[in-house]
């Protein structure tokens, strides 16, 4: 057997237990065309040996582009049957432009209780090999970090870099407010949370920057769109009030790069040139660039901006277009603190993880009734405090606050916290800590860190 | 030439209404009797806010085009409309068309009209709406206007307790296409757990079948335990189609074997529709009938002119699946489970933004839809708080605030918590608190805690109660009915808890005490309902529908 195909069935299987999470007996919906045929019987194979229930959908490219057409635009009864018991749901689709409608409609329809939607639209057995099979784990361990840094962050410095013939770079910088807790970014690890839909190959985290602000430049040395700049091929993207204001740059790339832009504007005069999305790629599995925005932009080792809709992730700008542009080997800083260092991570923890001797306990009255929040912690034995948010569309944010021994101790004071709407006094919950082995200085500092990350009030 | 006179802005208006969206209905109300005013009756169903399908405009006659009114003048035609109003069956308010503009001291005018339920439209209010886009933008302008005259309470969809129908019914876009004459035969049943909208499914397929068709008969029968035998069964049908039909007349003792031909006799001339409500009861006494009243109704519904619609839960379902049972092919099966995602968003933000509330930058839908997970009454109950909130504070609640209020509602905990507590066997309570102690200990969320058979049947052996297999499926079976559980997608007897609330609310009132009254109940077996023949909860699940509430 080839390779290719090997670390394919690899893959295909990290998609249904890991992506998906399914196991033996449980239901899964695969719906693929003659696009996507290759991708979707490794998968299907992989379906059968883990014992998994399949309803398998093969809807052609062509029935994809009739339902944009219909008048309804309802799915027919054999699409909403295969989805309506499964647990997990797969749409390996051609990525269309005109079977867009239709993936939509079935990403809506399966979004919902406790089903998990892997969206692969364009799957083929060098993705199932290579961008799925991957250390999720590891995945999840990055994206944590920077949901973190971008959820707390004011403002991020983008540096990309123009390559010059005869070596070396210069850096241009781009920077981008982010909001500081009033924004939230997504994190896409790959792995689907139950009721909600994700991109499967996953890798990357992402945000809508705040609007209408961001100034400065960006080297498009990556790709975008069905074009890959080789370096020191580049164009460099001028904004100025979050909108770009002028292009430099030549060649076959640059003219890719009109005809996409021309018809962002054919589409939405208004919008085609904002500024709607920072993301870091953390995906080990994609090694080179395609010029498939949808593979490019996890990339790990490249950032990417976006111009046109926002609305769908966080942000205020509603538009039809929506366009990733990547940079290779960025530098990017969030609030002064480095997060990549030309391509490479460089987070360090304790620039965003608390550590709770050096907080500085902010005074309580003993007698305030504290409250949880409406924010969403994922259960834990008292080990971690891992935030969950919705952010938009049932995509989520999650991160884990506090170093290893800080978010212990915040678990086991948030977990001595009724659920809303009870409420606690402090000095109750002090005495609840104090059974727990937890010292008033580290009670006192952790109630100010759950409060700074608005976990109680 | 003669001088063409402009039509009067207030004429214009409902002209341009008409063109982006709102159509124009006939109205089967008596008209004005002194003639002060034209009527325009417009659908405002898109607003998804509560406006009926017969919304009347009232178009001032004598008034030209460019005169404003002194408000003795408007005091005087608010009364009227009032007058109008009060001959209004289905409608929540009437519009008033002022061509002029109003002052910003009129502010006690427009109280006085809102009491009245006249929403009076001025001159900028018009203008504003004329020139919005076409569109959402246009709905929320009218919406909005709407809501600044009358009060966002007023026109608030979320009314707890009752079916909704035509602008307060949400989703289902695919379960009303399946439904809908034309594409599910001539028969249909609709199942689902309590309050998950089955009868508000029913009511509104029925609504846009009369509307399609104005000639459509119609019978909407609820079951229950009101009916003994067939005869009344098809008696209610037949009365509910043709009131004066000879076959009641002369109490016809051969209506059974006669009722197919009647029906049939009917459609001839006229499509026929009939929606039976809570089938579970009709088929407890039709099983022990050899189905006679499901025979007749197979019988008689068999062409494409004639459809029934049944709604029903655990039997009708037993009933659909068992070949024995008439039900079993007799057209289509529509499962009804909680709303989307996206109808749950849907839900909340259209009707919202329609009375100028901007949620769209909030973290509300997706809190919301985590709480409620797609129940439908539940989402009301956050909708109708939003709403309020936003009414009494001027601004939005942060997700935290509004549930936390949602929470606190003795009506929602009654909903979510209270029936249970008054309803439920103690071992029924028993499992539940020990399967939510289980997931606990696990660190296992709530939302995704899945449990069985055996999971429960090990929990309650921890603590000495044995059932058989018997009891364990009844007590499964009563925990969904109830809608305390819901099965899982995609896995074969596999349950979840339907709301994540209850279970806090448990764990909030001291789950350990809970699970010890529960174990002290169960070991006196005098007070354990468990043997209770099933259709109890059933009863329950009917009685406990909460009785309909006026939006606060």
């Amino acid at each position: 057997m080839p390779e290719i195909e090997k670390l394919a069935q690899q893959g295909a299987r990290k998609v249904l237990q890991e992506c998906l999470a399914l196991k033996r007996g449980e239901v899964v919906a695969i719906f693929f065309d003659e696009n996507t045929s290759a991708a979707a019987h490794v998968l299907i194979a992989a379906a059968e040996r883990l014992g998994l229930e399949l309803r398998v959908r093969e809807v052609s490219a062509a029935e994809q582009e009739a339902f944009a057409q219909s008048k309804t635009a309802e799915l027919c009864e054999e699409d909403q049957d295969a989805m309506h018991n499964a647990r997990g749901i797969l749409t390996c689709l051609s990525a269309t432009q005109r079977g867009t409608p239709y993936r939509a409609k079935l990403l809506q329809f399966g979004t919902t209780g406790g089903k998990r939607l892997g969206h692969m639209p364009g799957a083929n057995l060098s993705i199932l090999a290579h961008a799925v099979n991957i250390d999720y784990a590891a995945a999840d361990a990055r994206c944590d970090n920077l949901a973190l840094a971008l959820t707390l962050g004011t403002e991020a410095i983008l540096e990309t870099y123009e390559w010059r013939p005869n070596g070396g770079g210069v850096a241009h910088r781009l920077q981008i407010p982010l909001g500081g807790m009033r924004r939230f970014p997504i994190t896409s690890t790959g792995v689907v949370p139950l009721g909600t839909w994700g991109n499967v190959p996953g890798g990357e985290t992402f945000i809508a920057p705040i609007e209408e602000l961001a100034t400065g430049t960006f080297v498009l040395s990556g790709s975008f769109q069905d074009c890959v700049l080789k370096p020191p091929e580049s164009l460099i993207l001028r904004f100025e009030k979050g909108r770009v204001v002028k292009v430099e740059g030549s060649g076959v790339s640059r003219e890719r790069f009109d005809q996409l832009l021309a018809a962002g504007r054919a589409l939405d005069p208004v919008n085609y040139l904002a500024l709607a999305e920072l993301g870091i790629g953390v995906n080990p599995g994609i090694s080179s660039l395609t010029g498939s925005s949808l593979l490019d932009e996890k990339c790990a080792g490249t950032a990417h901006i976006a111009l046109g809709d926002s609305a769908r992730f966080g942000g205020t700008i509603e538009s039809a277009i929506h366009e990733d542009f990547v940079a290779r080997s960025p530098s990017l800083w969030i609030d002064g603190k480095p997060i990549l260092d030309r391509g490479n991570d460089a987070f360090h923890e304790p620039d965003w993880r608390e550590d709770l001797d050096q907080v500085e306990p902010a005074l309580m009255p003993m007698d305030a009734h504290l409250q949880r929040t409406a924010v969403d912690v994922e259960p834990s034995l008292k080990q971690t405090l891992r935030v969950r948010r919705v952010v938009a569309a049932g995509r989520q944010c999650t991160y884990t606050i506090g170093n290893p021994a800080c978010t212990r101790v915040l678990a086991t004071i948030y977990g001595l916290l009724p659920f809303m709407p009870q409420t606690r006094t402090v000095s109750a919950l002090r005495s609840a800590a104090a059974r727990d082995g937890i010292a008033e200085r580290s009670f006192l500092a952790a109630l100010t860190v759950l409060r700074n990350h608005a976990l109680i009030k | 030439m003669p001088v063409v006179e402009p039509a009067p802005l207030t004429v214009q208006f409902v002209r341009h209404l008409r063109e982006n969206g709102f159509k124009s209905q006939r109205s089967a109300s008596p008209s004005l009797a002194d003639e002060e005013f034209d009527v325009q009756y417009l659908d405002l169903t898109p607003l998804k806010i509560r406006a009926g399908i017969f919304t009347p405009f009232l178009m001032l006659r004598r008034i030209s085009n460019r005169t404003d009114l002194a408000s003795d003048q408007y005091v005087s035609l608010i009364d009227k409309a009032a007058t109008f109003f009060a001959r209004q069956v289905a409608n929540n308010f009437v519009v008033l068309l002022a061509g002029g503009q109003l002052n910003e001291q009129d502010d006690e005018l427009k109280a006085h009209a809102a009491a009245a339920n006249v929403a009076i439209l001025d001159r900028r209010a018009i203008e504003a709406i004329m020139d919005a886009r076409k569109g959402s933008a246009k709905e929320r302008s009218l919406g909005t206007a709407l809501a600044e005259s009358l009060g966002r309470l007023k026109l608030s969809p979320y009314v707890i307790g009752k079916h909704a129908t035509g602008s307060r019914f949400f989703g289902r876009r695919t379960h009303i296409h399946k439904l809908l004459p034309g594409r599910q035969g001539s028969g249909c049943t609709i199942v689902g757990n309590r309050r998950i909208g089955k009868t508000s499914l029913m009511k509104e397929v029925q609504r846009r079948m009369m509307a399609e068709d104005e000639n459509l008969l119609v019978a909407d029968i609820y079951g229950g335990p009101k009916f003994r035998d067939t005869y009344e069964v098809l008696s209610a049908i037949i009365k509910g189609l043709q009131p004066e039909a000879r076959l009641l007349q002369e109490r016809e003792p051969d209506l059974i074997r006669k009722f197919p031909s009647h029906i049939r006799q009917l459609a001839a001339e006229r499509s026929v529709a009939v929606f039976i409500d809570e089938f579970d009861g009709l088929l407890i006494f039709d099983a022990e009938h050899n189905y006679e009243l499901l025979d007749t109704l197979r019988e008689a519904f068999s062409n494409d002119r004639c459809h029934i619609f049944f709604a029903g839960f655990r039997i009708t379902m037993e009933a659909k699946a068992n070949k024995q049972c008439p039900l079993h092919n007799f057209g289509r099966l529509v499962a009804l489970g909680p709303l989307t995602r996206e109808e749950t968003v849907e839900m909340i933000t259209k009707p919202t933004a329609n009375l100028g509330i901007d949620i769209s930058q909030s973290d509300l839908t997706g809190a919301i839809y985590r709480e409620t997970a797609g129940q439908p009454e539940l989402i009301q109950y956050c909708g109708s708080e939003l709403i309020h909130y936003y009414e009494e504070k001027g601004q939005l609640p942060d997700a935290t605030t509004l549930l936390t209020r949602v929470f606190e509602d003795h009506s929602f905990e009654q909903a979510v918590f209270g029936s249970f507590l008054q309803n439920s066997t103690a071992r029924e309570r028993l499992a539940c608190y020990l399967l939510i102690a289980n997931a606990e200990s696990r660190s296992v969320n709530l939302e995704s805690y899945e449990f069985g058979m055996a999971t429960i049947d090990g929990l309650l052996q921890e603590q000495n109660v044995v059932m058989d297999e018997h009891d364990l499926y009844t007590l499964i079976s009563n925990l969904r009915v109830g809608g305390i559980t819901t099965p899982v997608e995609g896995k074969q007897h596999e349950y979840r808890f339907n709301v994540p609330q209850f279970a806090r609310y448990c764990m909030n009132l001291d789950l350990k005490f809970l699970t010890r009254k529960a174990l002290h109940e169960v070991n006196r077996a005098t007070t354990d309902r468990s043997t209770f023949p099933l259709s109890s909860i059933q009863e329950w699940a009917a009685e406990s529908e909460a009785p309909e509430k006026v939006p606060r």
